[in-house]
């Protein structure tokens, strides 16, 4: 196994796929560091081109887009107290404040550092954690199959923010769009209207490009035009975004390591994500803290803690992912599609028979992760200047992009119309504050729930006793059992 | 206890939800042959969607919204825009083929956000100059990199 993981850093030395990698991490940085585009939007819009790339070359970029995508989240958070994702929020809670103590490059400096280390933490456990839990996961019989994507289902439900009546509608809408077309069990067309554009279903690219892209340029057009942002009011010289010795102790190695090990756990988990990594991550730190009363007002370990959660989390995000066949959230979901489109299918068996093609991949969320602190020092000074790209070059680029690609990877201007209707009803599900993030798992994940659940009746003439007899399928319900304990009933406060 | 335009959309909810009933009822029925069947998911599904937008009237009813929904966003007369110009782009794509709906569809979308801005005339100019750079870049991407199929047009 680690002659092949070491084989994947040499695969990222082709002149090609390393032109990939800092492709997709410049992207990222664009993406994540602008306010409203997220590093989700740069891979949705990446995915019509994965059809025309190498395999190894797309999974690369991939990773390089979210390690970097989810890092600038916190920048213009630091700088001009916007942040550019969700994932950035508890960041820019303790960022912008040294920032306005004329401190903001300090601030840049230990937000790329915990960041490198969290996002190497993260690849660390993914190379080592993902061959035995695909080995595990080769145990699971029918049951617990449907025992994992129920629970994964379930739990995208609860974490989601806000009401989780309106997350379960989320979810449910995806799951019945996922039952449109040809059911491969009984040979018979559901909800296809009698058109032969729907027989196959409702694809993955138009799904993902209305959810996210064509949905963000709908959102756009209601949101004003943002003002003139505050200048950034720290001298911006590349040396000064060196960290000090003395901060890092002061923060504490175990900050960094502790923060990583909640965000890998909660990127494992179905739904969690990096908004919810860096809140738990804070929330622990601050719990444990012996300068509380820093927190809020631009506390170094409380930034640190955030942003090693927020990019170990990636890690942790795809190992569900390649081991069991269950994407953890959007980004991991889109990946999910980038591997079907290549023929490759996610679970048990695709680390032990396509491992020298999967290999790049973690490769490359290590790599990228090193170049998050190599990037502050060189694009330290210039980051004030990603928040106020104009919008009409960055918005009517996506527009182009979402549509275009969508025809480029299907020929079918059908597929363009999907997106569009889906990209409408996305807008009105966001314009009622309905979240799409479930919506999009039920989507991915509903073939596999109805499948599993079939298959099991099947064999036990309709007992439903089937899902409660083996072990796993009862650890997995356990599991999910306390999610909702934890994370919603008794979930950790900020405040 | 108010009609807001939550409970109106939850109501909506419902009735897609209906019509998704009235669609599952003509699929073979659940065990009708001994085995689930193509409507049993799908029945399944109505259940739980009615059961999620109940819960979502009954909290607007009561006035007790969750305070931490994420913010939505806000409806504009631009958005239309944005809709009825993707929808005309699509449907004039493979008729004008990619460089000529391409630029009008960019232009019109940089003009909304530009003019603003910029004020009417101004925002022409800067448009036309970005439709130009989003289209020549679009075909460079597609076309000349990738290798991508795009129409040329039915002339």
């Amino acid at each position: 196994m680690s002659g092949e993981i070491l084989q994947g850093f040499g695969a990222l030395t082709d002149p090609v796929t390393f032109f990939y990698l800092v492709g997709g991490f410049l992207m990222g940085l664009l993406f994540g560091a602008i306010p409203g585009l997220t590093a989700t939007l740069a891979i949705a819009l990446l995915l019509p081109f994965t059809f025309a790339m190498e395999l190894t070359n797309a999974l690369v970029m991939v990773m390089a887009i979210f390690m970097s995508g989810i890092y600038a989240g916190s920048v213009t958070g630091i700088t001009v107290n916007i942040p550019g994702a969700a994932g950035g929020a508890i960041t820019t809670m303790e960022g912008y404040p040294l920032t306005k103590r004329g401190e903001g490059a300090k601030a840049l400096s230990l937000d790329a550092l915990a960041s490198s280390i969290g996002g190497v933490l993260g690849a660390l456990v993914l190379m080592f954690v993902a061959i035995p839990m695909s080995q595990f996961a080769l145990l699971f019989r029918t049951p617990d199959k449907f025992a994992l994507v129920f629970m994964a289902v379930v739990t995208v439900v609860i974490v989601a923010k806000g009401s989780i009546w309106k997350s379960l509608v989320a979810v449910t809408l995806g799951l019945m769009i996922s039952t449109v077309g040809f059911d491969n069990m009984v040979a018979q067309g559901r909800f296809d209207f009698g058109s032969h554009n729907l027989i196959e279903g409702v694809l993955l690219l138009p799904a993902v490009i209305g959810l996210f892209a064509v949905c963000e340029l709908f959102l756009q057009g209601g949101s004003p035009p943002r003002g003139a942002l505050d200048a950034p009011n720290f001298k911006v010289r590349h040396r000064d975004f060196l960290p000090k010795w003395a901060d890092i102790r002061e923060i504490g190695w175990w900050t960094y390591v502790k923060s990583s090990i909640i965000g890998v756990l909660i990127g494992m988990l179905p739904g969690g994500g990096a908004s919810m990594a860096s809140f738990v991550a804070y929330a622990e730190a601050k719990r444990v803290s012996k300068k509380r009363e820093e927190y809020g007002n631009g506390s170094h370990e409380g930034l640190s803690a955030a942003e090693s959660a927020n990019n170990a989390m990636c890690g942790g995000a795809v190992v569900p992912l390649l081991t069991l066949g269950i994407p953890g959230d959007a980004v991991t979901a889109i990946i999910f599609g980038v591997l079907l489109i290549h023929g490759l299918v996610p679970g048990p068996g695709l680390l032990t028979n396509e491992m020298a093609t999967i290999a790049p991949m973690f490769a490359a969320l290590m790599v990228a992760a090193v170049f998050v602190f190599l990037s502050v020092l060189v694009f330290g000074p210039y980051y004030i200047r990603l928040a106020r790209m104009n919008r009409a070059v960055l918005y009517s680029f996506i527009a182009m992009v979402a549509m275009v690609g969508t025809y480029a990877s299907t020929f079918s201007v059908f597929q363009m119309w999907v997106a569009l209707g889906i990209g409408i009803f996305a807008y009105l599900l966001r314009l009622m504050s309905y979240p799409l993030v479930p919506m999009l798992m039920g989507f991915i994940l509903g073939p596999y729930l109805e499948l599993y659940m079939r298959r099991a009746l099947i064999t036990s003439q309709g007992d439903v006793m089937i899902f409660f007899q083996s072990p796993i399928s009862l650890g997995l319900y356990a599991m999910m059992f306390l999610f909702i304990y934890f994370l919603r009933i008794r979930a950790p406060k900020v405040g | 206890m108010t009609l807001n335009r939550q409970v109106i959309f939850a109501l909506f909810i419902l009735a897609l939800d209906a019509a998704y009933l009235h669609q599952a009822l003509s699929l073979t029925f659940p065990f009708a042959r001994g085995e689930p069947g193509p409507a049993f998911m799908p029945l399944i599904l109505v259940v739980v969607l009615a059961i999620g937008a109940l819960g979502v009237l009954v909290q607007e009813l009561r006035g007790t919204p969750d305070p931490d929904d994420e913010v939505g966003g806000t409806f504009a007369l631009r958005t239309l825009a944005l809709i009825a110009l993707t929808a005309g782009f699509v449907w004039a794509f493979e008729p004008l083929g990619y460089w000529i709906a391409t630029a009008g569809y960019t232009f019109a979308v940089a003009w909304l956000f530009e003019q603003d801005r910029l004020g009417g005339v101004r925002a022409v100019l800067t448009s036309a100059l970005i439709a130009a750079g989003i289209t020549v870049s679009g075909w460079l991407f597609f076309a000349y990199l990738f290798e991508l199929f795009l129409p040329a047009g039915r002339f």
